[in-house]
């Protein structure tokens, strides 16, 4: 990389982090309402906007994983094709009901802007592809009562739903969340054989782990807690003095060094920017 | 061999309750009792609360039972509802934790209406960067664009007092991300601007203890245990109420479960012990 | 009709993800890669259903003029959004080519920019009240508070744990504290981990109870 768009780069990082460092600092020494303070949320927007289009980064580098996977019929293609059909089934039944809706909504909106502006004729000049779809259906006067009907229809529409929102509402209730639930619940098994085969009190270190584990996990047990009451208290104070000041020093570090981290990318003394 | 043999016994320690009729009571949870008593003495007719559900497939089990019956018993005190999330699994729960609650509380009587008395605002990425515009924002409504139905929260009968954070009451947040928690305390500032109360998975717990002994955290449910208990709580608060009978059957396979791995642990580590003492 | 056929699907799924403790098999892993699909699609379609098109492209296109009564228009905004739009383009220049890596580098420069300047103020509001609470009174006026010594003994001896700059040739007071240091540290991973084994287990828990109850009743209700 160039030493100028290296300088670019560096200058560019020290003017946007510095900015929102800036604004949380003047902000909370200036009690009125100032100018960043009327900017800065329409700079988190575009932030927002930049993180949620990086979103779709992860998805497209798996199609184009298995995609390449299923053209050269590679080990294990026919499971990339399961993958690819139901990716490009719900995105595009997600899509479609999106589009779908989002007309109808626009379309509702119009009609409410026509019958309830004094000036019609703005939104008529101001959006003529809409315009141009009432006219089809209700003629060049677009009439109140036709207006009036189109929007019931159009309100029937987005009540009942279509094709789309069912295949998606569909997959989702019939393989995204078990199938989720069901991934995340084979861990039990394994916890449970480890419990058998690894969970040792070797020495007073895993003594103390397993004790600990063991005061924390049966401190909720109906059972136990019915032949020794006072472990419930026992659990949260040891939860609330213990183990809260052991983790209030490790939270404690832990966010000093993400504060150095912060300031090193802003300073771009970070090495992997080089 | 062995491996079978735990695995087929860890299922039927869990099956025992569902099929049986082993019971044990449910043990006391003294941050669920205190998250009860906190609402019932902030929670006001009227108020309006942010209820963010920040859970997937993958820990709905734990966080479902605490949002179903968090959420009835804000319905209860007249609370008005703005659901979202910042986790895109969540989606399913989203419209499925407000529709059963709503359903369960139309058999008693109680019918609350979408817009007026809860509103749905679906997904919105970036927390960091969603929760500081929210807290800057002069018209809040106005900033929470639109529901998951297209239409403008602004407009809704809901939003006609929601001009600035101070004017939320209460943020429930339900989450098994590890993480999520902090978006909230670091942006929304919970010591002092929004009153902040948080149901977590039994992995997070011990961390949010921390943010609990700081006053970050008004109130903290564990788990699935809080669920139960507060299920139990709400009982008892409303007679003729339907409790949750499958969060209860659940509990109970639970703690037998955990006696279960005990049990392993112990035999293990005596196993071990007798091969050593041999050799 | 529906919901039979979703929980029915719902176990046979649950069902193919546990044949895995058999072993890998074909079984599970197409439903894997069914999952799989189903959850990456999930994310693009919800950012641009919630936030893309009602936050960025709405506003673009003009539409919020319509839909939102309160509509002011801002020409800061509007440049913010277009360029918000471009920048997040970049992120996809390097599928076109590699020349034009340095686009998607430049995003993500930006996105980091925005994530340490963000950062510093969470973790400034996150870590003072932390301090602050991390200072306890050790006694009032009827009695010690043991506990509270207990919880200041904690973050004494973690501090010394994490202090990397002492001599390494440890005092045996140095090599005491350490030791105890350490059980401190278990304990609370100690705590972190009896509560993971909770958690695993309410989620098994849910998937038997799922399996012996709702997807029993479907399966009987064919025959």
């Amino acid at each position: 990389m160039s030493k100028g768009i290296d300088i670019f780069f560096k200058l560019t990082v020290f003017v946007v982090a510095g900015y929102f460092i800036f604004d949380f600092f003047y902000s909370s020494l200036v009690s009125e309402v100032t100018v960043t303070e009327r900017i800065t949320p329409e700079l988190l927007t575009g932030a927002a906007i930049i993180s949620g289009m990086a979103f779709a980064l992860g998805t497209l580098n798996l199609f184009l994983n298995h995609i390449k996977r299923v053209s050269l019929f590679l080990r294990g293609w026919f499971f990339s094709l399961v993958l690819l059909l139901s990716l490009i089934t719900t995105l595009s039944a997600g899509i479609v009901d999106l589009i779908n809706n989002e007309r109808a909504n626009l379309t509702l909106a119009f009609i409410s802007k026509l019958l309830t502006s004094d000036d019609p004729d703005y939104w008529k000049n101001k959006f003529p592809r809409l315009t141009k779809k009432l006219v089809v259906k209700c003629g060049e006067e677009l009439p109140r009562e036709c207006l009036v009907r189109v929007q019931a229809e159009y309100q029937e529409k987005l009540a009942k739903k279509g094709l789309p929102n069912f295949l998606f509402k569909f997959l989702t209730d019939a393989f995204f969340v078990p199938l989720g639930q069901a991934m995340f619940s084979l861990l039990a098994f394994f916890i449970a054989s480890a419990s058998f085969r690894a969970f040792r009190f070797n020495n007073y270190l895993s003594l103390a782990l397993l004790l600990s584990a063991l005061i924390v996990l049966l401190g909720q047990n109906g059972f136990v807690v019915a032949l020794f009451p006072e472990l419930v208290g026992f659990r949260t104070w040891l939860l609330n003095y213990v183990s809260s000041g052991v983790f209030k020093v490790i939270n404690i570090s832990a966010i000093i060094g993400g504060l150095i981290i912060a300031i090193r990318i802003w300073l771009s003394m970070d090495k992997s920017f080089k | 061999m062995t491996q079978w043999v735990i695995y087929s016994g860890l299922l039927i320690a869990l099956l025992l309750p569902i099929v049986g009729t082993i019971e044990f009571k449910t043990p006391r949870n003294v941050e669920a009792e205190n998250f009860f008593q906190l609402i019932e003495d902030n929670v006001k007719p009227g108020d309006i609360v942010f209820v963010s559900l920040d859970f997937g497939p993958g820990t709905a089990a734990e966080n479902l039972p605490q949002a179903n019956t968090v959420t009835e018993h804000l319905f209860r005190k007249g609370a008005k509802i703005l659901f979202l999330s910042f986790s895109p699994q969540a989606e399913p729960f989203l419209s499925g934790v407000p529709t059963s609650v709503t359903a369960r509380l139309k058999n008693e009587g109680l019918d609350l209406k979408y817009g007026e008395d809860y509103a749905i605002a679906g997904f919105r990425p970036a927390p960091a960067v969603f929760l500081q515009r929210l807290v800057l924002s002069q018209n809040l409504a106005e900033s929470l664009e639109n529901d998951i139905y297209g239409t403008r929260i602004s407009t809704l009968p809901l939003a006609n007092n929601l001009k600035s954070i101070r004017d939320v009451s209460a943020w429930f947040e339900f989450t098994g991300l590890a993480g999520m928690v902090q978006n909230y305390i670091q942006y929304l500032n919970t010591g002092n601007l929004v009153k902040f109360f948080h149901g977590c998975t039994s992995v997070i717990v011990p961390e949010a203890y921390i943010y609990k002994d700081s006053k970050q955290i008004l109130g903290l449910l564990e788990g699935i245990t809080g669920g139960v208990v507060y299920d139990e709580l709400l009982s008892k608060r409303y007679e003729n109420r339907a409790r949750y009978s499958e969060f209860s059957t659940q509990f109970q396979s639970l703690s037998l479960g955990q006696l279960y791995i005990l049990f392993l642990i112990l035999l293990g580590n005596l196993l071990t012990l007798i091969k050593n003492v041999r050799n | 009709m529906y919901e039979t056929s979703v929980i029915i699907l719902a176990g046979l799924g649950t069902l193919a993800i546990y044949s895995y403790l058999f072993g890998e098999n074909y079984v599970y892993r197409f439903f894997e890669h069914i999952f799989i699909g189903v959850a990456a699609a999930y994310v693009p379609l919800l950012i641009i259903r919630d936030q893309l098109w009602p936050q960025g492209l709405a506003y673009l296109l003009g539409y919020s003029e319509l839909i939102d009564p309160n509509y002011q228009p801002n020409n800061f905004k509007y440049f913010v959004i277009s360029l918000s739009f471009l920048i997040g383009l970049f992120f996809y220049f390097s599928y076109i080519s590699s020349r034009l890596t340095i686009f998607t580098k430049f995003a993500i420069l930006i996105s980091l920019a925005i994530s340490a300047g963000i950062s510093i103020k969470g973790n400034f509001t996150e870590l003072l009240p932390q301090i602050k609470s991390a200072i306890k009174p050790l006694w009032d006026e009827y009695e010690i508070l043991y506990s509270n010594i207990v919880f200041l003994i904690c973050i004494v001896f973690t501090f010394t744990y994490f202090i990397f700059s002492l001599n390494t040739k440890k005092t045996p007071i140095q090599d005491w504290m350490m030791r105890i240091s350490k059980v401190l540290l278990m304990i609370c991973f100690g705590a972190f981990f009896g509560s993971t084994i909770s958690a695993r287990l309410s989620l098994l828990v849910e998937r038997v109870y799922f399996l012996s109850n709702e997807w029993k009743r479907a399966i009987l209700s064919l025959f």
